[in-house]
C-alpha cells in the first residue's frame, strides 16, 4: 500500500469523522422529533411569540451589527490608526467569550449597578429584563463574526477603482453603491448570514442579560430549553424546526453568489 | 483607594453568582491518591453549596472521590431520562423524584431534607427604609421568579397564590428564570428588586440580598430527594453515598446551611 | 485652452517638483524611466494626491492651489484618465463602463448609453457592448479605457502608459488607433510613458522625468537629437559627452573628462561648456592601442555586450562612458567579452556639439 493512498485514506477518514460530528446529531435530532405535532405546537401562544420574538431580536441584532459593525470594519481596513491590531483583537474577543460570561458583562456596563447602569437610570432607561436588552445581547455575541468578514472583504476591494470612480466623476456616495458594493457583496452577505445565524441560536448572553419573559425576553432558544422541562418531545420538535428554517435562509444567501 | 478594591470584589461574585446557574458539570476536586472511581452526583442547583461541603466530607472520610453536576432539577431529570451516566440523584421536588422512580429510573428515594419559600430582596442603601414585599400589589418593582416547570418556581406559585398575590406578582415579573439561582443572579447583578427561592439559597450575611419570611401561616415547603440511579456504574458507592447523606455528618452539615432534615 | 501645473510633494524618501504647461491641440508625452515619478504626478493632477506646494490651473480655473486653499476632489475635475492597468469595473459590462462617467456626472441611464454608444462604434467596441472586461482581450480593454475616459467629454485627458497593458505584437495596430483618438481630441493631451518608441510616435513635445525632476523639455525632434542627461541619450542610443571646448597646439578639442578629443576646424568659442553627442558607429574600438592621432581615444573594460539583428552594440566603462556600435562578426573576431580591456577611438568629424 503506497503512502499516498494511505495519506489519502487519512484525510478522508479525517473528513467523514468531521462531517459525522456535524450530521450525526443534526439527524438524531431530526429522526427524534415528532413532526406530525408541528401543527399542534406551532398554535401554542407561547411558541408563536417565540418565534416573532426570535426572528425580530435576531434581525434588529443583525441590522444593529450591519450599523456599528460596517464603520469600525471600514476603519479597521481603510485608516490607518494606532493600535489597529489591538483592536482589531478587542472586537473579536466576544467570540471566545462564554455567552454567560458576556451577558454578565454586559450587565456590568448597562446592569442597574453596573457602570453605566446609574446615568441610564437617571434618565429613565433600565436595559436588563427588555426586549432592547435581548436585541443588545444577541448584537454583542454575533456583530464580530460580521465585522471580520466585512474587513477582510474592504481590505480586498481594491481602492484604485474607486479612484477611478471619482476620477470619472462619482461622488464618494455613487462609487459606494456602484463600484465598491458589487465587490463586497458576497462577504457581506456571507457576513450577514453568519451574524445572523448566530444571533438566532444565542441563549447564555440572553438569559443572562435580558431574562426569560414570553413575549418579551423568551427567545426560541429560551423557549426550547423551557419546553425540555416539562415536554422534551416538544422542545426537539421546535429544535428541529429552527433546524430547518435556519438551513433554508442560510441556503437561500448562499445561492446569492453573482455569477462569475 | 478602597472603591475599586470593593468593586472588583463585587465583579468576581457576581460572576461566580452568574456560572453557579449554568447546568454545567462542575466537579468536586478528588482527593488525590485515590485510585477508586469516582461517584458521580447529580444535584438541584439549589443545593449547589451545600452538596461541595457534603461531598468533600465524604471524600475525606471514605477516601472515594465525588464528582457533582448541577442544574434544575427538570433539566436533572431530563439527562437521566437521556441516558446520563450517573450514581446518584439529589432533586428539589418529590414529584420529580416520584416520576423518575415510575420510569425505573431511580431506585430507593428518600427525602433527606427540606428548605422553605422565602421572598429574597436586594438590600437597599443604609438607614433606608425596609421594603415590605406584601406591598408588591402597589409598587413598580421588578420580580423574578423560577419558571413554574422548575420545583423553585412551582413552589412559588403555590405561596404566592396562598398570600393572595399571584396575579399582582405576574404582573411584575420580568423573568421566569430556567433554575432557582438564576433568581438571586438577577438580584445580584440585573437590579431586580424581589424574588422567591429557597431560605438556603442565601446565607444571613449577604452583602447584598436579604430573605424575608412569608407572613405566620404561610409555609411552602421543598422537600428535597435523593435516590439511587439504576443504571450506576458504582452501585455499591452510590448506596454509601445516600447512606451517608442520612447519617449524622450530613444532617450537620445541612442543618447549619439552614436546610431542615427529617 | 491651457493647463499649468506646478506639483510638489513628498512621498517618504521620493519628492517629486515638476513645472509643466501644455495647450490644447498638442500632444504632450511625460518619458521617464520607471520610479520617475510619472505616475505619481498623473495621481496629483487627478486629485488622488494632495500636492503640498504649487498650483493646478486648467485656463483661468485654480484646481488645486494649497496656497489658496483651493483643492478641488477628483470627481469634480475635468479631467479623462486612463490609469496605467486601465482598471475597467469588473461587475459592469464594456457599454456601462463607458457610459459610467456620465451616469456619475448626473445623467439618467439611457441618456448615459446614448453618449457612451458613439464612442464604442469609434472604437470598433459595438460587438462587445454587452461582455464583461475579464472576458475581453487586452487590446480591447485598452479601448474600453480609453472609450471611457473620453466619455466624461474631457478638457485634458491623461493617459498613464496607454499601452503598457498590450503584448507587443497588438501594439503597433492600437498606437495608431491611439494617435487617431489623439488628433480628434480638441483638449489637452498628456500622455505618460517609459517607452521611447512610443513617445517618439505621439508627441509632440517631449518632458523627460527623472527622479521627480523634469530634466529636459521640448518639441520631440529637438530633444531627441540635443539629449541633455546620459539617460535621454541612451533613448536613442548614443553616448554623451559633458565638456569643454580648448585648443590644443592649436588644434580645437573637446575635454571631456579623460577624453581628449580633436575636432575639425570650426566655428567655436574658447571655453564653451558644451553637450556632445557621439553616434555608437562612430566609435571603434581595437584591443591593441591605435596608432591615429586623429581620434580621441580612451582605455577602459568593456560593461556589457547587446546583440541585435543586424548589428553589437558594446557599452563602456570609460570615462566619459561610450557605446560602440560593431558588427557581430568583429565580435567573435576580436574576441570582445565583457571585462575585457579594450582602446576605443572616436571620431571628431563625427561628434554633435551644442551648447550645454
Amino acid at each position: 500500500m503506497s503512502l499516498r493512498w494511505l495519506q489519502l485514506l487519512g484525510l478522508y477518514a479525517a473528513a467523514a469523522l468531521g462531517l459525522a460530528l456535524t450530521l450525526v446529531p443534526l439527524a438524531g435530532l431530526s429522526i427524534r422529533a415528532p413532526w406530525a405535532s408541528t401543527l399542534e405546537l406551532l398554535q401554542m401562544p407561547s411558541v408563536r411569540s417565540a418565534i416573532g420574538l426570535s426572528f425580530a431580536v435576531s434581525g434588529a441584532a443583525t441590522l444593529l451589527s450591519l450599523l456599528l459593525g460596517f464603520p469600525l470594519a471600514w476603519l479597521l481596513a481603510r485608516v490607518s490608526i494606532p493600535g489597529k491590531r489591538w483592536l482589531r483583537t478587542l472586537l473579536t474577543l466576544p467570540l471566545v467569550l462564554p455567552p454567560v460570561v458576556a451577558g454578565v458583562a454586559l450587565l456590568a456596563a448597562f446592569g442597574r449597578y453596573g457602570l453605566l447602569g446609574a446615568s441610564l437610570d437617571a434618565v429613565g432607561i433600565r436595559l436588563p429584563f427588555t426586549t432592547l436588552a435581548a436585541v443588545l445581547a444577541a448584537t454583542f455575541v454575533s456583530a464580530p463574526l460580521l465585522i471580520t468578514s466585512l474587513e477582510s472583504a474592504l481590505l480586498q476591494a481594491e481602492v484604485r477603482l474607486e479612484q477611478v470612480a471619482a476620477s470619472l466623476g462619482a461622488s464618494p456616495w455613487h462609487s459606494f453603491w456602484t463600484v465598491l458594493m458589487p465587490s463586497i457583496r458576497p462577504a457581506l452577505l456571507a457576513g450577514l448570514a453568519l451574524c445572523w445565524a448566530r444571533a438566532l441560536g444565542e441563549f447564555g448572553a440572553t438569559i443572562t442579560f435580558a431574562g426569560n419573559l414570553e413575549g418579551r425576553t423568551q427567545t426560541l432558544p429560551l423557549a426550547i430549553y423551557q419546553l425540555l422541562q416539562s415536554r422534551p418531545e416538544a422542545a426537539l420538535l421546535l429544535g428541529a424546526l429552527l433546524l430547518v428554517v435556519s438551513v433554508l435562509v442560510l441556503a437561500s444567501l448562499r445561492g446569492h453568489r453573482p455569477a462569475p | 483607594m478602597r472603591q475599586p478594591d470593593r468593586a472588583a470584589g463585587k465583579a468576581a461574585t457576581l460572576l461566580a453568582a452568574a456560572l453557579a446557574t449554568l447546568p454545567l458539570p462542575t466537579g468536586c476536586q478528588a482527593s488525590s491518591g485515590s485510585r477508586k472511581p469516582a461517584i458521580v452526583v447529580l444535584a438541584a442547583a439549589s443545593l449547589t453549596e451545600v452538596f461541595r461541603e457534603i461531598g468533600t466530607a465524604y471524600e475525606s472520610e471514605r477516601e472515594r472521590p465525588v464528582r457533582l453536576s448541577f442544574a434544575g432539577s427538570q433539566t436533572l431529570a431530563t439527562q437521566l431520562r437521556e441516558g446520563v451516566r450517573a450514581d446518584v440523584v439529589a432533586v428539589a421536588d418529590p414529584e420529580i423524584l416520584a416520576d423518575l422512580v415510575e420510569r425505573d429510573l431511580v431506585a430507593r428515594p428518600r427525602q433527606f431534607a427540606t428548605s422553605r419559600i422565602v421572598w429574597v430582596l436586594r438590600r437597599g442603601p443604609a438607614g433606608a427604609q425596609r421594603r415590605d414585599p406584601m406591598d408588591l400589589a402597589g409598587s413598580d418593582w421588578q420580580l423574578v421568579l423560577a419558571s413554574p416547570e422548575v420545583p423553585a418556581g412551582a413552589y412559588a406559585r403555590r405561596a404566592l397564590d396562598a398570600l393572595g398575590l399571584r396575579e399582582a406578582a405576574e404582573a411584575r415579573v420580568v423573568s421566569y428564570e430556567l433554575d432557582v439561582r438564576g433568581v438571586t443572579a438577577k438580584l445580584r447583578l440585573a437590579g431586580a428588586d424581589l424574588g422567591m427561592v429557597y431560605a438556603t439559597d442565601v446565607r444571613p450575611d449577604d452583602p447584598d440580598l436579604e430573605l424575608v419570611e412569608l407572613p405566620p401561616g404561610v409555609r411552602v415547603l421543598a422537600g428535597y430527594g435523593a435516590g439511587l440511579v439504576r443504571e450506576a456504574a458504582q452501585p455499591d458507592g452510590a448506596v454509601a453515598f445516600l447512606d451517608f447523606l442520612d447519617g449524622p455528618r450530613a444532617r450537620q452539615i445541612l442543618t447549619r446551611a439552614g436546610f431542615g432534615t427529617p | 485652452m491651457s493647463l499649468h501645473a506646478r506639483v510638489q510633494l513628498s512621498r517618504g524618501s521620493f519628492e517629486l517638483d515638476v513645472e509643466l504647461s501644455a495647450r490644447a491641440g498638442e500632444t504632450i508625452c511625460l518619458l521617464g524611466p520607471n520610479g520617475s515619478g510619472k505616475s505619481t504626478l498623473v495621481e496629483a493632477l487627478a486629485g488622488l494626491l494632495e500636492i503640498e506646494s504649487g498650483e493646478i490651473v486648467l485656463d483661468q480655473q485654480t484646481i488645486e492651489s494649497p496656497r489658496a486653499g483651493v483643492r478641488l476632489p477628483p470627481q469634480l475635475r475635468p479631467f479623462g484618465v486612463m490609469f496605467q492597468g486601465l482598471w475597467l469595473f469588473p461587475h459592469l459590462s464594456v457599454l456601462d463602463n463607458v457610459a459610467f462617467g456620465p451616469r456619475a456626472r448626473g445623467m439618467s441611464r439611457s441618456e448615459a448609453r446614448s453618449r457612451a454608444e458613439p464612442l464604442l462604434a469609434r472604437l470598433d467596441l459595438e460587438r462587445l457592448a454587452d461582455r464583461k472586461p475579464p472576458a475581453l482581450s487586452g487590446g480591447e480593454a485598452q479601448r474600453v479605457a480609453l472609450a471611457r475616459a473620453l466619455a466624461v467629454e474631457p478638457r485634458a485627458l491623461l493617459l498613464d502608459e496607454p499601452l503598457s497593458a498590450l503584448d507587443l505584437e497588438a501594439r503597433p495596430r492600437t498606437r495608431s488607433l491611439l494617435q487617431q483618438m489623439l488628433q480628434a481630441f480638441d483638449g489637452i493631451r498628456l500622455v505618460i510613458t517609459h517607452d521611447p518608441l512610443e513617445a517618439l510616435l505621439l508627441a509632440d513635445r517631449l518632458v523627460i522625468l527623472e527622479e521627480g525632476r523634469i530634466l529636459q523639455s521640448g518639441p520631440a525632434d529637438e530633444v531627441r537629437r540635443r539629449p541633455r542627461t546620459p539617460y535621454v541619450a541612451s533613448l536613442t542610443g548614443v553616448s554623451l559627452l559633458r565638456g569643454e571646448l580648448r585648443r590644443k597646439h592649436g588644434t580645437p578639442c573637446l575635454f571631456a573628462e579623460d577624453l581628449e578629443l580633436p575636432l575639425p576646424e570650426a566655428t567655436m568659442v574658447e571655453g564653451d561648456a558644451v553637450l556632445a553627442t557621439v553616434a555608437p558607429n562612430a566609435v571603434e574600438l581595437s584591443t591593441e592601442p591605435p596608432q591615429h592621432h586623429q581620434r580621441g581615444l580612451l582605455a577602459g573594460e568593456i560593461e556589457s555586450i547587446e546583440l541585435a539583428a543586424s548589428h553589437t552594440l558594446v557599452r563602456l566603462a570609460t570615462r566619459p562612458r561610450l557605446c560602440a556600435e560593431v558588427s557581430s562578426e568583429a565580435v567573435s573576431r576580436q574576441g570582445l567579452r565583457p571585462g575585457l580591456r579594450v582602446w576605443a577611438s572616436v571620431d571628431g568629424g563625427a561628434v554633435d556639439i551644442y551648447p550645454r
